[in-house]
């Protein structure tokens, strides 16, 4: 029997869909016969004896493999440690990638030779975060897969009696419901597909009884990357400026739910028609609600941008074209528009088709599946990170904007260079 | 060009120049006043506005405020009873429209009807959680001027939680104040008032204080608003969707425009009915009584207490 140390933090982190995550991801771990899980705590909260001691027992257990499923603390701390401990260490390293990779450049070039020459495998949940990763590796033949983040199908699935959402808002059960859910972000285009929904009931190419639903809060996240930060409230001002200048009755036709508990969301998703996003954010390099919200059956209308195109597993899905410019990522507002109007117009009542295409690809089993398959694979000798990784690593070292040119305002080489493989088309 | 036509032309084309925070040639009154407000963290942070709030301490002088098409002051009554004495009359060729709180009105000048504006805030009243009571402010001298520390927890409604929220400093607004020995006291006695159930926060980071949702309901403990009326954490804990349960004493303002905040609260902007000149009275007192016009002067703020005490004890009769 194989022996695993599956290594994750104890505490819960900030970001919620990360919980989310390394819960589902270790749900698919448990699941996978023949090998022995032993987890490991390893928090942003431990002092140097804890990571010592944290070290220390997973050499003791001797483990075949170290599975490093959480996306902080970054991994090198404790890789610093292990190898102190023994430096003939030579367990499989299996590393879990987040969307934070291109945040932590300097702290994987730091670890690089620990790395070197060991057994490593990297595990990314997006076909587009496999090819990004890709860019830092020495060697081709660098072991790297796509992994989805699972969906826990008794938290999400299809259902097929009604919740009452939508008389929850006052809207009869025969009125169509587009969905966003998640932060209301800057990058995450809010403002925009709330004039796209709006002009398309301007222009009268949707049907009246079309609503759009926002749920989330407004956050001042900005524009991390082009050294944009909102103050509080700013991102709210923009989307109630833009808002105001339409007449009550379309104003009426959104709204603005506020956070909605993450165990009522099943209700949503399988009450509302079909499930919109326009983010162009940087992090995205999956998208838990996406994924979730495909799971309970719903059709979705997502940019064609990082891990979201990955999502794209049925006739259901509606894509937008999306490209990369000096300003920052973008996306097709005119197809956004068409396709918008196309998907409502292809409504159906009958989710189960895509219910099963992403059981298929994203449940826990599927993914179980997956990681097994990947784990028996056979890994090959780390060849290091390239020169490009180190390159950005040390200029992430005096400016943390490594993307960003500062005298000119704009997005520099690097960033075309590291992300012209998230979207559709690079102008 | 109508007030409300110069605000709606504002926030079409307003830029990062017309937003004092937005700038990045940020030079306080002094170092000092800077330094005494910043023991008021968070409640002075920045929150967004397209009409500039800001505090009187963050301008050189009024020449530096005149630069902005609106100036929407956060001060308390020692910020803006300064102020008005300082500058009694709007200078002239005044473009800026000044926004002062409603409440304190009275400290307003006859002379500067035109140029101001009074605004307060509405809060959606929603269903007030009595599971969790998130209080927060200074726990400094100013904070118990109209009500002593076991007034105030009199006044607290019964929760089965507490959280207090508030940076723990040495020294209060006045550096001669000691603050810690009165935040231990005020904690104490919550502890007790909360049978235990208190969680306290010596220190405000928005990414550790993300858990406040529409579950909790919030308190602003610092509600004789003698530093600060408008404070960041109001905001903060308004967008989030929580049941603000502070009274709202404010006088009600003739509503000219209203602009949502948040989907949860909304600051009212209105014209004053009348304005008295009571602040000349207090102008010929600081001259009789050798009081100096300086907002970190123990003597000028004493002076300021007094008058405060005295506004209360009439409004109330």
């Amino acid at each position: 029997m194989s022996k695993i140390a599956l290594v994750y933090s104890f505490e819960e982190s900030n970001w919620f869909s990360c919980v989310k995550i390394v819960g589902n991801l270790l749900k698919s771990y448990q699941i996978i016969q023949g090998i022995e899980l032993v987890p490991v705590n390893y928090s942003a909260k431990m002092l140097a004896t804890s990571l010592r001691e944290a070290a220390e027992e997973i050499v003791e257990m001797k483990p075949d493999k170290v599975v490093f499923l959480d996306h902080k603390p970054h991994p090198n701390f404790l890789l610093k440690e292990l190898f102190k401990v023994d430096q003939s260490f030579d367990a499989e390293l299996v590393f879990h990638i987040y969307g934070d990779f291109t945040l932590y450049f300097h702290l994987w070039m730091n670890v690089d030779e620990l790395l070197v020459g060991k057994k490593i495998k990297f595990l990314c949940a997006s076909d587009k975060e496999v090819n990004l990763v890709k860019k830092f590796f020495n060697d081709k033949k660098t072991f790297i897969e796509k992994v989805p983040f699972p969906v826990d199908n008794t938290e999400f699935s299809y259902l097929e009696t009604n919740s009452g959402i939508k008389e929850k808002y006052g809207l009869k059960n025969e009125d169509k419901v587009l969905l966003y859910t998640g932060r209301l972000s800057l990058q995450k285009n809010i403002v925009e597909l709330v004039k796209i929904f709006l002009k398309a009931h301007a222009d009268k190419k949707i049907p009246e009884n079309t609503y759009l639903f926002l749920a989330g809060e407004f956050d001042t996240l900005g524009f991390l990357f082009a050294d944009v930060y909102h103050h509080l409230g700013e991102y709210f001002r923009a989307y109630d400026r833009a808002f105001n200048k339409y007449p009550d009755n379309l104003k009426n036709k959104v709204k603005l739910l506020g956070s909605v508990p993450n165990k009522s969301l099943k209700e949503y998703y399988n009450d509302c028609e079909l499930f919109v996003s326009f983010s162009t954010y940087h992090d995205e390099d999956y998208g838990m609600s996406v994924a979730e919200a495909g799971s309970c059956g719903m059709p979705l209308l997502l940019t064609d941008w990082g891990g979201f195109s990955s999502f794209l597993v049925s006739d259901k899905c509606y894509s937008v074209d999306t490209s990369l410019t000096r300003k920052g990522p973008t996306f097709d507002q005119q197809k956004g528009y068409d396709q918008l109007i196309r998907a409502v117009s292809e409504l159906e009542p009958d989710k189960s088709s895509q219910y099963k295409a992403f059981k298929d690809n994203f449940s826990i089993e599927a993914v179980s599946d997956k990681i097994s398959k990947v784990l028996k694979g056979r890994a090959v000798e780390f060849s290091g990170f390239n020169s490009f990784l180190y390159q950005l690593g040390r200029n992430y070292q005096f400016n943390s904007r490594v993307f960003f040119d500062d005298p000119d305002k704009v997005m520099n080489n690097y960033y075309f260079k590291v992300y012209d493989v998230y979207a559709t088309e690079n102008k | 060009m109508s007030t409300q036509q110069k605000i709606s032309n504002h926030l079409e084309s307003y830029e990062r120049k017309d937003l004092l925070f937005k700038r990045w040639d940020l030079r306080p009154m002094s170092q000092a006043y800077y330094e005494a407000m910043y023991r008021k963290f968070p409640g002075n942070e920045k929150y967004f506005f397209e009409l500039n709030p800001s505090f009187v301490y963050e301008y050189q002088s009024i020449d530096a405020m005149l630069g902005f098409p609106f100036v929407m002051l956060r001060d308390g009554y020692l910020g803006l009873t300064y102020f008005f004495l300082k500058y009694s009359k709007p200078p002239k060729n005044c473009e800026t429209t000044f926004l002062v709180p409603a409440k304190f009105q009275d400290l307003v000048p006859e002379a500067w009807e035109d140029d101001i504006l009074l605004y307060n805030f509405d809060y959606q009243s929603k269903l007030k959680s009595s599971k969790k009571l998130v209080l927060y402010g200074s726990i400094g001298y100013e904070t118990f001027l109209t009500k002593k520390i076991d007034e105030k927890l009199l006044d607290l409604p019964e929760a089965k939680e507490y959280l207090l929220l508030s940076t723990l400093r040495e020294w209060g607004f006045i550096q001669t104040h000691p603050e810690a020995q009165r935040y231990l006291n005020f904690q104490q006695e919550l502890l007790k008032k909360a049978n235990f159930n208190l969680k306290s926060f010596n220190e405000f980071r928005p990414d550790y204080f993300n858990f406040i949702n529409s579950e909790y309901s919030f308190k602003n403990l610092d509600d004789d608003n003698f530093i600060i009326f408008d404070d960041y954490l109001t905001h903060y804990l308004s967008a989030t969707g929580a049941a603000n349960i502070n009274d709202s004493k404010s006088p009600e303002v003739d509503i000219i425009d209203s602009f949502n905040l948040s989907p949860y609260h909304k600051i009212n902007l209105g014209k004053p009915k009348s304005l008295s000149n009571n602040i000349l009275k207090k102008k010929i007192d600081l001259k009789l009584k050798a009081i100096p016009l300086n907002p970190l002067s123990e003597v000028f703020y004493n002076y300021c207490v007094e008058q405060f005490l005295n506004e209360y004890k009439a409004a109330k009769k």
